[in-house]
Formats: structure tokens, C-alpha cells, sequence
């Protein structure tokens, strides 16, 4: 039993990615239960405005986890994030667990395990039953990875993979039948929030994103992060405009691309809910 | 009864400021046995050391305590005073008065009673103390100079033309080092190998000097004067009399895959090579871990068609046993591996190459016959972008050191880019410049002026490929502005570093080094060619980052440092050692085991009546007088001589009452 944080995007403006998540987890007889009244974990906002309230309620988090296992799964970058640092500060700094017990009087053994759903995939029990269901090839798509930064850094917390040159999600869509390209912005920032407050800036990073994949070949791009998927999708059409260039790249979340290769409906991962147009490149390259 | 001179140092204001130094010399003037107790502002002065001397002659003084400063300081000095005076040197004392006591404590009033209270340990001490005389021990007028690199050649030229003879040790199949892999020199642009082959062909003619070339320090053992070294001649597979050194073997090598080191691994060698074309000896060698007959039995080819049947596959690793007086070590330095720094490619990008690459892409000798041209597809690159300081002043994933030559380096192989390669842009990141030596500024101003390199000063954040570019991306802080550059060709300015395996090469010569791996010179003002240990010095870049003067300098120092060794014939050693009373030892042999120099063994005596008797005995010239032995003999009856009164001091302690 797994005890799965949705999170505040999957809820509402990325559903298509907490869709995909639980379509993929049911079809792999992974059980899991939501972690009950959960709360927003503040992601970016929260810690610019007070270190230790953004601990406190990525604990809280915690907490609640703990009611239903000690195997946390989750699937935001940002969620992913501030989730672990909570860990990590409440497990490594007596300063921070005596604080964050005396001010929130909760109690916490300290023991819940936080994963990302990427890292749920890779493990090597579900990896095998990935591997054995009887799979749509993803033979032939080529894939450009896309970690974005929240995942790796910092590196002593996350401890996901290297921060530079990552490779670990490549070996593993590798692993399971697609080609992942080699290409030089699988780490750049997407400019995350100012998708809101300045989307210019969003433009001109998710531009040399999207040129980047396109010219090392890549037919859609994958992320792991809510935030990367609408900056990259949703934002594609104003970054045509302001470029004045043709991309027409799909972005799909992990979940999706796994979810395809074990034989999940696109409908039933919501790729039809996608901005720029996913199903053409699904019709043509994997089915 | 010992008559006791006490004589107090004001020691300008450090001493007096803080402890009342009347009051010391009024309360020890009271001090049995103390025949007279004076202080005076600097007793290290000659009329301070006249003082001194004058009483013990007026007073027939016969045991001395000067409470002063540090005895690391002036100990030698009053030593030196009172013998001049007819009084044997170590009936002397030295009290510290200064740093540990008036420069640490606050309270003058408490100072003054810590003060006195040192000096009457001081004085009870000294009465313990006996005359004792310096030991000599036979100096071995030969000397080793390990590393064959430009400070390994000036020292060994300097010993040996005053008449000493030298042997050279060095692992490489050739001499010349460094020195050898550059192409121009900075800031006279030089040719390096010009100027470094006279030097190279003079210390292999030089009849006083033996060189050993692919040859490695085994092991270590003895002392100043008389050092045991043993030495791997390891097997070049070539005989170096019959070889006349056509090159054919080398040519005919079908065992083209070993990478080629003195190109920085830029391109492969065969097997069996001669490191460079003026490589002294020139004389092949062939690498057996790369070799076909070696690995597998086969081949044989440089055999047939070498003209004097010179190879030899038969031939082993010879280990020889010489003595010497003195050592020095001029192993010179390593480079850091820049792939750690993931943000610059992590060593995967081809176009992104090291100073010294670039170097030896530049010589005509090199991997590319002396073309500029991009490793991954052999294009000359017009835009060339060098970062400087990777993994220098980098306390977090690199050296917090400034490796002191790349600022210099940078700007020379920029103005050689610019002479090949005259429309190329040559762009340079730095944080400082660091041109300190003569002709350096004005040489950085040339390029930056005459020859138009562009100096951004700012840090490069990330290098990625793009096409057949690499993207620099970096700030400039004087504009204030981000800064892409796309480039064809980047070179990092790696930090300089100690050798790899130096540590196990200090442990071999019982050498201290540093946390980073270099080795720690006697003082770092007044000792820079000069190793903690007796008789092994420091030349060139092992000990810190050198340019060629600065080692050819310190080559020469170290040099003269073991002519002074050589210019007695005898050792003169300190008799503040170890010595065993044989008479209650027990022969338990504890004090052989713990000792850690090695200074105590077990002698067999044959007595007047033909018996034979064990003892153990202490090595004069081994010992260092640390007193480890003393603290361990169960039978107390080793004693350190000059430390008898070390009980006594410790009476004296258990009166004061504070």
C-alpha cells in the first residue's frame, strides 16, 4: 500500500497528469490511497516568504502520509521538492525537528519514504511488471527527456541523479522500448511560475527548450513535472507567435508515455486534453 | 651547588607589557641557587647577549635560564652566547614567557605569578642538565635528485659542477618534463624545447651524473648524511647500448591504441615509443600493458626489423642499492581532472580541452603537427573562448588555491591562436589577473592590446553543444550583462595540482606534505627549499605552483642546501638523544618497536672474557629525540639527555600554588 500526494496542479489546470498517474498505478495492480486531507505544500511561493512555514506544512504533509504508509509517492517536481526537503531537514537537523514538533504539536515518526512517481517507475519490482505486460511498442519514438531543475537540486537532498547531465530517465524509457535523444536542455529552467506573473520570460527559456529537442530529432517531449508540461504545452502557441517559428511539439508526462506503452486507451491518460496536439503524434508514431 | 644566571627579557613590549618583569627578577633573586637574576629590554641584542656573557664569566656562572620568548626562536642564539663565553651550550634553559604566557593572558597580575612560576620550573630544570657534546657522524658526498624536469636538471647541474656527484631518478622514459610538453614560453615566447634541450643534453653529458630514466624510488631508509636508496630500473624491453636509435621499431608498431601521455592523451602511440623526438635518452621503451607480444604472446615484428638487435623481451626490473647525503625532490605537479565539473561537459565534450592540450596541439611535435584545429572534427576554430581559474580558488569542488601560472599560460596561448589563426576571435573569462612577475603585466597587456583578445571578467555557468558549437554561457561583471558566446573551441585552465601518487612518495621518504598533497617546506618564509625533514629538499613545483624561473631558483637553493651538507665532511648532530643505561635494561625491545624513526636496535657485544652479550643501543644520528622511548622503558633507564630535569619540573609545578 502506497500513500499517493496528488498535489494542488493535478487537481485542477494539469488533471491530464494525475489522470495518467492513477490509470497507470490501477493497471499495474499498484495499490494506493490518497493521503488524507492533504495540503497545498507551497511549492515556490511558501519558501520565498518564510523557510520554516514552508516546512511546516510540507511536514504536515508528512504527517498525514503517515496515516496511510510509509511509502509516499508523487508525482509534482515542486511537490516532490519541498516534500523531501522536509524530510531531509526534519531526519539531519536536530534544530528543525524539535521545531517543527513543537510548532505544529504534531507527532512524526520521522520514517515516511518520499518518492517521485518517476522513481515509483523505475523501481525494479514494477519496472519488471512494466516490462511484461503486453506493450504497445514504443519502438522507434523518439523522446527528448525533460527533467527540468526542481528534481535534482539540491543535489545532496534529492539525491534523484546527478544535477548536470542526468541519464537516469533515459536508461529507463530506454529500457522500455523508446528512444530518448541526447540533447543539450534536458535541465534548463521552463521559467516555472512567471508563466503568471511575466510569461515573456516563460517564452524566450521554453523557446530554446523547444528548438533544443526539435533539432536533436525528438518527436514529443517528456516531463515530470506539472509545471514543465503547461509551460512547454500551453505557452507553445504564444512562443510560435513570438518567434514567428513553427514547433508543433507534443509534451507528454511520463505517466502518459508509460501508461501508452502498457496498453492504456489515450483517451483514458487524457492526451486528448492536451494544448498542442498529442493524439496526431500517437495515431502516427506509436499505434 | 649549582650557581644559576637568570636573565629576563623586557622583550621590547610583548614581555613587559603584560607581566611585571621587576617583579619576576626580585622574586627569582630569591630562588636558591640563584647567583643572579636580572632582565634587561632585549637580551637577544648583542648588548643584551653581552650581559649574558659578561656575568657568567664574572659570576662563574654554570647553569642558564633566559625567560624570553619561543626557544624555536633564540635558543640556538643563547646557546651560541654562552659557549662563546667558555660555558658548554646546553647547560642552558629557555623560559617562555612570551607566547605562552604574556602574549595569551589578560591579567598582568596573574601573568607576572604564571611568569615566575615558569621560570622556577625553568630553574629546576637546568640544575638536572649535564654538559654534553655534539655527535658527528660520516657525510655520504653523493647526491639524489628525484625528477628529471627542468628543477631536477638545474640541481643536479649545480651539485655536480661543484664537484659532487648526483644520481637522477626519473619515472619517465625521457628527461625534460614539463618543460618538454610546452611549446613557446612565457613572456619572452621562447621556445621552450630550445631552450630546455641545451640543459637536457648538459646534465646527460655531464660525467659526475648518472640518470636512471623509467626508473622509480622503491624505498628509502637512513638519515642526513648517509640515506640507503633503492632504485627500480624498470625494464625498457631495449638495450640501451646496442639501440641506435633509427625509430624503425617504432614506426612498424602495429599496437597503435595506448593513449599517448605526453600529448595529454589527444592522440594514441604505438607500444613501443620514444616519448618526443628530442627525448634524452633516445631510446625506445616498450609499454607492456599495451604491448601484443606481452599480452598475448604474439607479434614479436619490432624485434625482426630492428637493425642492432636491440630489443629484448627477456629483460626484467633491476633494483639497485646506492647511499647518498642528501636528497632532493623535484617531482613537479599534476592536473586537475575537470570532469567533475559537470556544468563544463564533465570531460564528454571533445572541443572542450585543457591548457596543456592546447599546448601540445600548438608544438610542432604534437598531435597535429603544430595546426590549431578542433579535436572532434580537425577544423581550425575562429572563435576560441578560454575560462581560466577551473577548479583553482574553488573551496567547494576544486582547490581553494590560485594555481599561480594559468593567467600567464592563458594569455600566451591566446596570442599564439591569434598568430596561427590572425582572424580568430579569442575571447578570455577570468576573475583576477594575476601577473606578478617581470614582464608579466606588461606581457597580459600585449595580448589584451596588440594582439585583441577580449577579457570578459565574469564566470562561465554553463558549456553545452549545439550543432558543432559550444554554447559558453557566461556573465560579464563589468557590464553587468549575461555574455553567450558560441565558440568552436574551449580551454579551461585547469588547476595545478600535486602529483597523483604523492603521497605514497612521501611516505617512502618520510616527507610531510600538505592537505593538498604538496610538500611542506621547513618554514614558509625562511625555508622554501628546505623539507621538514633533515636533508631531503625541496626544488620546483612538488612543493607549490612554480613557473620556470621560480623553479629554476628554488632547483638552485635546494642545490646549495646540499652542498652545505657536503662542504663538511662530518655530520654534526644535536646530542639531545635518547641513551640507554645497559645496565638495568631488560632487553624487553619495546623501546625498538615503538620508536617510530627506527633509531633504537639490538647490538651484539663480545666481552673481554669471550662472552657474548645483547644490549640494545641507540642510533646517534637516527634518534630525533622525541622521548618516546623514554615513556615507554618499564625499566625507566632510558633517558633523554638535555630532558634529565623533566621530574623536576613537574615538582616545581605541584608547589605553585595559584
Amino acid at each position: 500500500m502506497l500513500a499517493y500526494y496528488p498535489g494542488c496542479s493535478l487537481s485542477a489546470s494539469c488533471q491530464e497528469y494525475g489522470t495518467s498517474c492513477e490509470a497507470v498505478m490501477k493497471k499495474l495492480e499498484i495499490e494506493y490511497g490518497e493521503v488524507p486531507d492533504w495540503n497545498c505544500c507551497g511549492a515556490s511561493a511558501a519558501h520565498n516568504y518564510s523557510e520554516d512555514l514552508s516546512l511546516a506544512i510540507s511536514f504536515r504533509n508528512l504527517v498525514m502520509a503517515e496515516k496511510v504508509s510509509h511509502d509516499l509517492i508523487v508525482p509534482c517536481s515542486a511537490c516532490f521538492n519541498r516534500l523531501k526537503t522536509a524530510d531531509y531537514q526534519f531526519n539531519n537537523s536536530e534544530e528543525k525537528r524539535e521545531w517543527l514538533l513543537k510548532n505544529t504539536g504534531l507527532e512524526y515518526s520521522g520514517k515516511v519514504k518520499v518518492e517521485h512517481f518517476a522513481e515509483l517507475m523505475m523501481r525494479s519490482d514494477v519496472l519488471k511488471k512494466i516490462k511484461e505486460m503486453p506493450v504497445v511498442s514504443l519502438q522507434g519514438v523518439k523522446i527528448a527527456v525533460y527533467y527540468g531543475c526542481m528534481l535534482m537540486r539540491p543535489a545532496d537532498i534529492m539525491r534523484f541523479d546527478e544535477p548536470d547531465n542526468p541519464d537516469r530517465l533515459d536508461k529507463f524509457f530506454n529500457d522500455i522500448g523508446a528512444v530518448s535523444v541526447d540533447w543539450s536542455h534536458k535541465t534548463e529552467c521552463c521559467g516555472a511560475i512567471f508563466s503568471l506573473s511575466n510569461v515573456d520570460v516563460v517564452y524566450d527559456l521554453t523557446y530554446k527548450i523547444l528548438s533544443s529537442a526539435k533539432k536533436a530529432g525528438a518527436d514529443c517531449i517528456v516531463t515530470v513535472c506539472p509545471l514543465c508540461q503547461s509551460n512547454l504545452d500551453l505557452r507553445q502557441r504564444g512562443v510560435e507567435k513570438k518567434f514567428g517559428e513553427k514547433i508543433d511539439m507534443p509534451i507528454l508526462y511520463i505517466s502518459q508515455l508509460v501508461g501508452l506503452g502498457i496498453g492504456i486507451p489515450p483517451k483514458e491518460l487524457d492526451l486528448h486534453k492536451h494544448a498542442v496536439d498529442a493524439m496526431r503524434f500517437i495515431k502516427q508514431k506509436v499505434l | 651547588m649549582a650557581r644559576v644566571g637568570v636573565f629576563i627579557c623586557w622583550c621590547g613590549n610583548n614581555i613587559a607589557d603584560n607581566v611585571d618583569v621587576d617583579a619576576v627578577r626580585d622574586a627569582i633573586a630569591l630562588e636558591p641557587g640563584v647567583v643572579c637574576s636580572e632582565n634587561y629590554r632585549y637580551m637577544c641584542s648583542s648588548p643584551g647577549q653581552n650581559l649574558v656573557a659578561d656575568k657568567v664569566k664574572q659570576l662563574k656562572l654554570d647553569r642558564i635560564v633566559v625567560a624570553s620568548c619561543s626557544p624555536k626562536l633564540h635558543e640556538k642564539t643563547f646557546r651560541g652566547c654562552i659557549e662563546q663565553a667558555g660555558l658548554n651550550p646546553y647547560l642552558l634553559e629557555i623560559a617562555n614567557i612570551r607566547e605562552q604566557c604574556s602574549w595569551v593572558h589578560t591579567d598582568k597580575h596573574l601573568a607576572t605569578k604564571k611568569a615566575i612560576e615558569l621560570v622556577r620550573m625553568s630553574i629546576a630544570k637546568v640544575k638536572r642538565s649535564k654538559a654534553l657534546k655534539q655527535i658527528t657522524a660520516p657525510m655520504e658526498k653523493r647526491a639524489l635528485v628525484i625528477g628529471a624536469g627542468i628543477g631536477g636538471i638545474q640541481a643536479a647541474l649545480d651539485i655536480a659542477m661543484a664537484g659532487h656527484s648526483v644520481v637522477i631518478v626519473e619515472r619517465n622514459p625521457s628527461i625534460g618534463g614539463r618543460m618538454a610538453q610546452l611549446d613557446k614560453t612565457f613572456p619572452t615566447m621562447d621556445c621552450s624545447a630550445c631552450i630546455l634541450t641545451p640543459r637536457m643534453v648538459s646534465v646527460f653529458q655531464n660525467s659526475s651524473i648518472k640518470i636512471h630514466t623509467y626508473s622509480e624510488i622503491e624505498s628509502v631508509s637512513g638519515h642526513v648524511g648517509d640515506f640507503t636508496v633503492r632504485i627500480r630500473k624498470r625494464a625498457r624491453s631495449v638495450d640501451m647500448e646496442k639501440c641506435v636509435g633509427c625509430g624503425l621499431c617504432v614506426e612498424k608498431c602495429p599496437m597503435k591504441k595506448a593513449k599517448n601521455e605526453f600529448n595529454a592523451d589527444l592522440n594514441n602511440r604505438p607500444a613501443i615509443y620514444i616519448p618526443f623526438p628530442q627525448a634524452i635518452p633516445n631510446v625506445p621503451v616498450i609499454d607492456r600493458k599495451n604491448c601484443s607480444f606481452f599480452l598475448r604472446g604474439k607479434c614479436k615484428l619490432c624485434q625482426k626489423v630492428c637493425p642492432a638487435e636491440a630489443i629484448d623481451y627477456t629483460q626484467e626490473d633491476e633494483i639497485i642499492e646506492e647511499r647518498f647525503g642528501g636528497i632532493v625532490i623535484a617531482t613537479g605537479h599534476g592536473l586537475l581532472d575537470h570532469s567533475i565539473y559537470t556544468e563544463y561537459g564533465g570531460g564528454k565534450i571533445k572541443d572542450v580541452i585543457t591548457g596543456l592540450q592546447l599546448e601540445r596541439s600548438i608544438s610542432s611535435c604534437g598531435p597535429w603537427g603544430g595546426h590549431i584545429v578542433r579535436p572532434s572534427d580537425h577544423k581550425e576554430p575562429k572563435t576560441v573562448v578560454f575560462i581560466q581559474c577551473v577548479g583553482s580558488r574553488d573551496e567547494q569542488k576544486g582547490k581553494s588555491y590560485c594555481s599561480k601560472l594559468c593567467c600567464m599560460y592563458t594569455a600566451k596561448q591566446s596570442i599564439l591562436i591569434k598568430e596561427h589563426i590572425p582572424d580568430a576571435r579569442v575571447f578570455v573569462f577570468y576573475i583576477d589577473i594575476r601577473a606578478s612577475g617581470k614582464n608579466y603585466e606588461e606581457f597580459v597587456r600585449r595580448a589584451q592590446v596588440e594582439y585583441g583578445v577580449t577579457y570578459i571578467r565574469g564566470r562561465v555557468s554553463k558549456l553545452f553543444e549545439d550543432g558543432d558549437k559550444v554554447v559558453v554561457r557566461g556573465t560579464d561583471t563589468l557590464l553587468g550583462e549575461p555574455v553567450t558566446i558560441n565558440a568552436d573551441m574551449v580551454v579551461l585552465a585547469t588547476a595545478i595540482t600535486a602529483q597523483p601518487d604523492t603521497k605514497k612518495m612521501a611516505r617512502k621518504l618520510g616527507v610531510a606534505i600538505n592537505k593538498n598533497d604538496f610538500y611542506s617546506e621547513a618554514h614558509p618564509k625562511l625555508g622554501p627549499v628546505e623539507s621538514l625533514s633533515a636533508g631531503v629538499f625541496l626544488a620546483g613545483s612538488c612543493e607549490s605552483p612554480k613557473d620556470i624561473p621560480e623553479t629554476v631558483s628554488s632547483a638552485s637553493g635546494a642545490a646549495v642546501k646540499a652542498l652545505l651538507l657536503f662542504s663538511k665532511d662530518e655530520m654534526i648532530l644535536e646530542p639531545t638523544i635518547s641513551s640507554i643505561d645497559t645496565r638495568t635494561c631488560v632487553l624487553c625491545g619495546t623501546c625498538k618497536d615503538i620508536c617510530p624513526f627506527g633509531a633504537i636496535d639490538e647490538e651484539e657485544l663480545t666481552l673481554r672474557n669471550g662472552n657474548k652479550v645483547r644490549q640494545m643501543k641507540v642510533l646517534d644520528s637516527v634518534c630525533h629525540g622525541c622521548g618516546v622511548c623514554v615513556a615507554s622503558c618499564r625499566s625507566k633507564c632510558i633517558q633523554l639527555q638535555g630532558n634529565e630535569g623533566i621530574f623536576d619540573v613537574l615538582e616545581s609545578f605541584k608547589k605553585v600554588n595559584v
